[in-house]
């Protein structure tokens, strides 16, 4: 069981850490935050579902999240136990041109954003549209909800033991707040 | 300019951009104007600029004057800060490079200054507008005329 760094009980023992963060933010945010979430996940459709979960996880390892690499999203469905290292060292990997172009965006967003090289911008202009890349970003900037999580050391994985596959579409439900 | 081939026709080079999604756009500006009302606008205007200046956001450095970016700089020698402005930017400088490795001790100035709640609807808010300085920073967007 992970210790918050704040003066709160720790995630309930078998309990879900987002969510019992999620229930201790003020729900007018929360509400607002996952309106943003689904549109942002509406406008990334065009993109494959592989290549969402490789910029998902690659956010997770940059926050040290220990939730975001527990589970694992429908794209991630093929993806062994090693893609946490593959993905950090996606360069050397056999991903393809356009996911590696994806996850250079990725890590420039998530390390030093200002340090995009000219070269890593036509890579990605070469396989993604304009509109592509900015769907990607706008997905990416809707991950960083797990920051606070790390931040404030409410993080701890969904099962230590094993990954949890999660169904997109019910952990939306789950975590918009009733009107 | 954005290094992304679009036609601008809007006012702003930020709206020519996100308004590529204008569904995602239009939420993520009622979401960020949502997190600048949770908290003293002072407060997040600073964290703001902090924040902008140290991810070199040109878009977000745009608005603010160049007295208050230099005090920034070395916030942390600087008298004129109030307890709960100096734990938000020393949060802020540490949750930009690695939320992970946030001293308990920050958070706990924060705590003791906004309550625990506070604090988790503020690293919230702060995550929401790093992400979109992240975003603008990334896509090298014009500072409004």
């Amino acid at each position: 069981m992970k210790q918050p760094k704040l003066n709160i009980p720790p995630a309930p023992a078998g309990g879900d850490a987002a969510l019992y963060l999620n229930s201790l933010t003020d729900q007018q945010l929360v509400a607002d935050y996952m309106a943003f979430y689904v549109a942002a996940g509406e406008a990334a459709a065009v993109l494959e579902p592989e290549l969402l979960e490789l910029v998902r996880l690659r956010n997770g390892i940059a926050q040290s999240c220990e939730y975001c690499m527990s589970v694992r999203l429908e794209g991630g469905a093929g993806f062994g136990e090693d893609i946490g290292e593959k993905v950090l060292r996606f360069e050397q990997g056999d991903f393809s041109e356009r996911q590696k172009a994806a996850l250079r965006l990725a890590d420039a967003f998530l390390t030093v954003p200002s340090g995009l090289t000219e070269k890593a911008r036509q890579q990605a202009l070469e396989q993604f549209s304009p509109a592509e890349i900015v769907a990607l970003l706008l997905r990416l900037a809707s991950f960083l909800v797990n920051k606070p999580r790390a931040a404030l050391g409410i993080d701890g994985a969904l099962d230590p033991q094993r990954l949890t596959r999660i169904d997109s579409a019910a952990a939306i439900r789950e975590f918009t707040p009733r009107d | 300019m954005t290094w992304l081939p679009i036609d601008q026709t809007t006012a702003s080079e930020r709206a020519a951009v996100l308004g590529l999604h204008p569904a995602a756009h239009a939420a993520q500006e009622r979401f960020l104007a949502r997190c600048r009302a949770a908290f003293d606008a002072g407060l997040i205007d600073l964290c703001t600029a902090h924040m902008a200046q140290s991810l070199r956001c040109r878009e977000a450095l745009a608005a603010y004057d160049d007295a208050l970016l230099q005090t920034l700089g070395r916030w942390d020698q600087c008298v004129d800060f109030s307890p709960l402005q100096r734990d938000a930017l020393a949060f802020v400088e540490q949750f930009i490079l690695d939320p992970a490795l946030i001293d308990a001790g920050v958070i706990g100035g924060l705590e003791r200054e906004l309550g625990s709640e506070g604090v988790i609807n503020f690293a919230a808010v702060i995550a929401a507008l790093e992400a979109s300085l992240r975003l603008s920073t990334l896509l090298d967007l014009e500072p409004a005329r």
